[in-house]
């Protein structure tokens, strides 16, 4: 990596970051995006996208619901996929770097959680005070601030990649390999049952078999939107027949509103 | 010609698209003192001046704006729009309890973040990245576009209209919507649409396999094969379990993943797994 490719590279990944705060979260952050931009600099799509694609699959369950601090697989699939397209050795090597990195960033956005809470504090003193034409201006500034600070840290952190890097492009041995092999495999499946537990219930695990079983024995002759539609037919039967003949749903909340 | 929104308090579709506009702002100092409740103000602060030209008044409505608030950004402008028919409301009205205002914002984020989470996360997300991955495995510079696309179209729309329909008719729409249960059945029609999908997605896409073989008096004994004829994905639904157990008994993702990849490393040394 020269210098110049690793200013733009942390620029990409603070720009990437900024989508959940600047452009209402619209996704810049999942790794297929922010390989494509690592893709870009360093001159290799085809191979960063691949690598992109395998990070995408290990951190599928990740959402970022609720007030708290996420993984941050953003600057973990992008550092991740840098480390992948340096070192030359694929996702295996790209994980060792990117999940540690994932998870202490994760930390770091608590900590910047807090602190930049000094902001909203000098907005509500300023409205107190009268002033009412800085709030969006110190809104702003504190923005731009995590997008520099995130920028500096991306570049720290690029530093590290590069050093790993090199470490790692000596000839692995076989059982190295395939324990690596093996640990991404697990992960991949790990990252599947973070999905299944934010949308899990008892009552939805029909749906689940059936999406399931469709796909593991037509193989690749389904795609997503084959069972997407078979899904939408699902709920949509679902929706008529709880309407009409009032679903347990409904019955429920009818029943709530008789308690109030 | 400025087209009015609301002609007594002057306020146009200018005003509104620029509502539109701010909203994606929301996040963009996160803080765990007010979470989104700056980015929730300065949406609207425009239109909270043009309904109340006095100072005092200006500064109340701005302090109930500021106001902690948190929810799934994309149907956030409906609350906005919820926001700014009361404030019209309660400068009409003699005697109106301003602490209604913040009372509906607050009675509302939980409900309305249940649904948008279960379309945004729930379905937009994961049809969006299901989709783009058969491109990004294929190295085609395409997957970010289709990932980028199948979650903003409904994104946008549902902050368009979502304010439109919040202002109009926001707070009736929304009562009747959970009094009649509707919107927990919408909600759970979502998770039905959601899990066809997840099942989908994990049979397609979770790759584990077992490399293991045997021979027996001279023939090769594949057990992947054996496991294929039985039903095909086999382990990577147990793993799946197994990993989604390990999650309800309350570990820590960080646990879990240095178990998992400690055991898969194992696994993967011996070539059980691979």
């Amino acid at each position: 990596m020269s210098f110049i490719q690793m200013v733009l590279l942390a620029a990409a990944c603070a720009f990437c970051r900024m989508e959940g705060g600047w452009f209402g979260e619209c996704k810049f952050r999942q790794p297929i995006c922010t390989s494509f931009f690592v893709g870009l600099i360093l001159g290799n799509i085809p191979e960063a996208l691949k690598i992109g694609a395998q990070f995408e699959m290990i951190w599928m369950g990740t959402a970022g619901i609720g007030p708290v601090a996420h993984l941050d697989v953003t600057t973990g699939g992008f550092l991740g996929t840098v480390v992948a397209l340096v070192s030359g050795k694929g996702f295996e090597a790209a994980m060792l770097f990117a999940l540690p990195a994932s998870m202490i960033m994760q930390f770091a956005e608590s900590l910047w959680n807090t602190a930049f809470g000094y902001f909203d504090v000098k907005i509500d003193n300023d409205v107190a005070n009268g002033v009412y034409n800085k709030v969006f201006s110190t809104f702003m500034i504190a923005a731009a601030l995590r997008v520099l600070v995130e920028f500096a840290v991306v570049l720290a952190w690029l530093l590290a990649a590069g050093a790993f890097s090199e470490a790692m492009s000596v000839e692995f041995p076989a059982w190295l390999e395939n324990g690596l092999g093996g640990a991404g495999q697990l992960l991949n499946s790990y990252g599947f049952a973070m999905l299944l537990s934010i949308m899990m219930d008892t009552e939805l695990i029909p749906f689940f078999m059936i999406g399931y079983t469709l796909a593991a024995f037509a193989g690749t002759a389904y795609n997503m939107i084959g069972i997407g539609v078979i899904g939408l037919a699902l709920a949509w039967i679902y929706y008529i027949i709880a309407n009409k003949f009032g679903g347990k749903k409904a019955v429920a909340a009818a029943a709530d509103e008789w308690e109030d | 010609m400025t087209e009015y929104v609301s002609k007594k308090n002057n306020i146009t579709k200018k005003d509104f698209t620029k509502i539109f506009w701010l909203s994606f702002l929301m996040q963009a100092n996160f803080t765990y003192q007010k979470m989104q409740g700056v980015g929730f103000c300065i949406a609207i602060q425009h239109v909270l001046r043009k309904i109340w030209p006095d100072d005092a008044d200006y500064q109340k409505s701005l302090q109930r704006h500021l106001a902690p608030f948190n929810m799934t950004v994309a149907p956030a402008p409906l609350i906005m729009g919820i926001s700014i028919a009361m404030e019209e409301k309660a400068k009409e009205e003699e005697n109106y309890d301003f602490e209604a205002i913040n009372a509906v914002k607050v009675a509302l984020m939980g409900p309305l973040s249940g649904v948008g989470d279960a379309f945004f996360w729930g379905i937009f997300k994961l049809l969006a990245s299901g989709l783009a991955l058969g491109f990004a495995q294929q190295g085609n510079p395409i997957a970010p576009l289709v990932l980028l696309a199948v979650f903003n179209i409904p994104n946008f729309l549902t902050r368009w209209y979502s304010l439109k329909i919040g202002y109009a008719r926001g707070q009736e729409f929304l009562g009747e919507l959970e009094t009649s249960g509707k919107l927990q059945l919408i909600t759970y029609c979502a998770g039905i649409l959601g899990m066809v999908s997840a099942g989908c997605m994990i049979a397609m896409w979770c790759g584990v396999s077992c490399p293991l073989s045997f021979e027996v008096n001279g023939e090769t004994f594949v057990i992947q094969e054996t496991l294929d004829s039985i039903f095909p994905k086999l382990l990577p639904l147990v793993c799946v379990l197994c990993g989604y157990s390990l999650i309800k008994k309350g570990w820590s993702s960080g646990k879990i993943t240095l178990v998992l990849a400690l055991i898969g490393f194992v696994l993967g040394v011996l070539r059980i797994v691979g």
